[in-house]
Order: structure tokens, then C-alpha cells, then sequence
């Protein structure tokens, strides 16, 4: 059972912990400047009552001694049964964990964090007609079936938290990945609004919006991605988010169209 | 620190400046508290050098302010352009780099 103690502090890239103010806001966008700039991890607890202490941290500038440091002051010291985490992969990211399975989870957001693709953390999404059940009915029947290879999967853990169950060798993105081309070249930079919002609340609200509704969100995404370091490329496919909660999953099928010019006019 | 670059460096060097004529703080004063010299303090306003994380933790003491308020007006990819964010996502099972699916 979790003390119910307030504090927050920084552990450095060293280990070393600084207790310092809580933050105005977890949001604040000065204080993921600062945490790319500075390293460390930020560990925020007993802010509100029963709430788990949170974990900030940009795995492109944080070492691990930080993150041991502040997860063993958590476990530790708290004694926290669970943890949030708060992490910056192309946009922010949190999720809730028992605090047994944090080390094995933190492993695997700096894996995934260093992996070499690169994608520049803005997309374009357009609603489009919503009347795709049939196209949804199918691919929860490929769901059923284990017929996945161009599907990719989350689990839902609870409203609002997802977590990756399944990659389909045949989705959209694995076959990018492993081409490390893309054969049409579409848009231009000019295409990028700078007051578009960040990369993880645009790929996420499609999802999002599918398991509020219960229904399939069907969108036009167009998406530039960046490969080894290599001249951006654009993609744009349609995508269809199917909610199976009976399954307690969601799906996503991606449907690419290199043919089709998406106007945002 | 690398990823800061000039347009970054003069903001963090306009919320110094602006913290400490806020608080009516001479020049000279604040960099004695911080232990540096006038002329590097002076530097710092204006964003021709970044302080080092230890110097910010004492000017934030000294402004008595958190310290990310050094970084107002920043977000975490300033220079996304030059430097994009890497990502990926994966079910875990292969070694391959899949991105996060947008």
C-alpha cells in the first residue's frame, strides 16, 4: 500500500535525487524542454489522494541510473503497488503499471525509443464517410479467427489506456519498415501546419473517438516519415479503427492509396 | 544539450533576463549568486551561451521560481526540424523497427 506522502523530485542522470516544487502542470511544455535538456527523471507523488506517483522522463536524454533511482525510491521507499509513467517517444505517452512489471516495461520503452526510424511527429487526419461496417464486421471476424497478418491490435486496458498486443507482418508500417522505402512520394513540407497538434494526440484520436463510440472510425491519414535518416518521404492511407471491446481489443487496419491526392483545402 | 540551438538559447537567455529584472536583481548581483561572471551572466541573457544545468538550479534558488520556468516559451522539440524525434513501436517480438502507426 502506497504511503500517502507528497513530494516530487528530480534524479539526475547520476542517480542523485533533488527534491524540488511539483510542477504547475505535468503538461507544461517548459517542463519536457527542461527534462530533454537536463536528463533525469521527474517523480511527482501524493498530489491527489489516491492518485499513483508518476514517473516523467525523455528516454533520448534520461540514463538509466535515473530511472533506477527513481523507481526504486517509488517501490522503495513508497512503497507504491502502482506506478504512472509519463514519457516523451515522438509525443507524450502514460500509462499505468503494477509496480512489478515497471523494469520489464522500461526496458521496453527504451528499446522502441532507440529503434532507427525516425518520423517527424506530425499527421493529418480527415474524417471520411463512417459507413464501413462491413468493412468492420470482416475484420473482427479476422479478429476472431486469428487472421491478423495485416492487422494490428491493442489490448484496452482500461478507458482510455491501450497497449500494443499484436503488429501484423503485413501491415502498412511493418512492410515500410522492412522495405525502408516508400514508393510514392506525395505532399510537401508546406503541408505541415505548425499549429497542428502533436503526433500521439493525432494518431490516438481516432481510437480514442472508436471505443467512446463503440463504433469504427474510418480516416484519411497522411503521414511523413523519415527512414534511417533518409529525405521524408509521405504516406497516406486510409485507416479503419475497429473497437471489440466484447474481445477487450481494438483494431486498426490500414489501407494504403498511393494513387489518391488528399486535399486539406 | 545538444539539441539546443540559437533560437532556444535566446529564449531560455529573454526568461533570464526577464526573471531577473522582475525581481529589480542587478546584473552583478545575480551573477555573484550564481557564482559566474558578469560578462558570462550577461551571455546567458543573450542567449550566446546556455547555462549548465548546475547554474540553472541556482538561478531558479535565486529567482525562487521551479526550474523549468527557465524553459518557458520551449517545448521538447525546438529543433525538431533538424533533429526529428525517433520512434518505433513493436509487438515486442520482433527486432525489426516498426514505427508507431499513425
Amino acid at each position: 500500500m502506497a504511503k500517502s506522502e507528497s513530494w516530487c523530485a528530480w534524479f539526475d542522470n547520476e542517480g542523485k535525487r533533488h527534491d524540488r516544487p511539483a510542477p504547475r502542470s505535468v503538461d507544461d511544455p517548459a517542463l519536457g524542454a527542461c527534462l530533454r535538456y537536463a536528463g533525469g527523471v521527474i517523480g511527482l507523488s501524493g498530489t491527489t489522494s489516491g492518485s499513483p506517483p508518476l514517473m516523467t522522463w525523455v528516454p533520448d536524454a534520461t540514463k538509466w541510473l535515473a530511472l533506477n533511482a527513481a523507481t526504486n525510491m517509488i517501490r522503495g521507499d513508497l512503497g507504491a503497488d502502482r506506478i504512472r509513467l509519463r514519457f516523451y517517444i515522438a509525443g507524450w505517452a502514460e500509462e499505468l503499471l503494477n509496480s512489478e512489471e515497471i523494469f520489464q516495461r522500461l526496458d521496453y520503452i527504451e528499446e522502441i525509443a532507440n529503434r532507427p526510424v525516425d518520423m517527424t511527429p506530425r499527421i493529418r487526419a480527415l474524417d471520411t464517410s463512417p459507413d464501413e461496417q462491413s468493412v468492420a464486421r470482416s475484420i473482427e471476424t479476422k479478429v476472431r479467427d486469428n487472421a491478423i497478418d495485416d492487422i494490428i491490435l491493442y489490448d484496452v486496458i482500461e478507458p482510455g489506456r491501450l497497449r500494443y498486443a499484436h503488429i501484423g507482418g503485413r501491415t502498412l508500417f511493418a512492410n515500410v519498415c522492412t522495405a525502408e522505402e516508400v514508393s510514392e512520394t506525395v505532399g510537401k513540407d508546406d503541408l505541415i501546419d505548425p499549429a497542428d497538434n502533436g503526433f500521439g494526440d493525432a494518431v490516438t484520436r481516432a481510437y480514442r473517438s472508436a471505443l467512446e463510440s463503440n463504433r469504427p472510425v474510418v480516416d484519411l491519414v497522411t503521414a511523413p516519415v523519415r527512414i534511417g535518416g533518409r529525405e521524408r518521404r509521405w504516406l497516406h492511407y486510409k485507416r479503419i479503427t475497429v473497437p471489440l471491446l466484447s474481445l477487450g481489443k481494438l483494431a486498426v487496419f490500414t489501407d494504403p492509396m498511393p494513387s489518391q491526392r488528399i486535399s486539406f483545402e | 544539450m545538444g539539441y539546443m540551438d540559437k533560437q532556444a538559447s535566446g529564449i531560455i537567455g529573454q526568461n533570464i533576463l526577464r526573471l531577473r529584472t522582475a525581481r529589480q536583481i542587478s546584473r552583478a548581483r545575480l551573477a555573484r549568486s550564481v557564482q559566474h561572471g558578469e560578462d558570462t551572466l550577461e551571455s546567458f541573457e543573450k542567449g550566446e551561451q546556455v547555462p549548465d544545468y548546475t547554474t540553472m538550479v541556482r538561478l531558479a534558488e535565486v529567482f525562487d521560481v521551479a526550474i523549468e520556468r527557465i524553459f518557458d516559451g520551449l517545448t521538447i522539440e525546438p529543433s525538431r526540424a533538424e533533429h526529428p524525434p525517433t520512434t518505433g513501436q513493436s509487438d515486442g517480438a520482433r527486432d525489426r523497427g516498426i514505427q508507431k502507426d499513425p
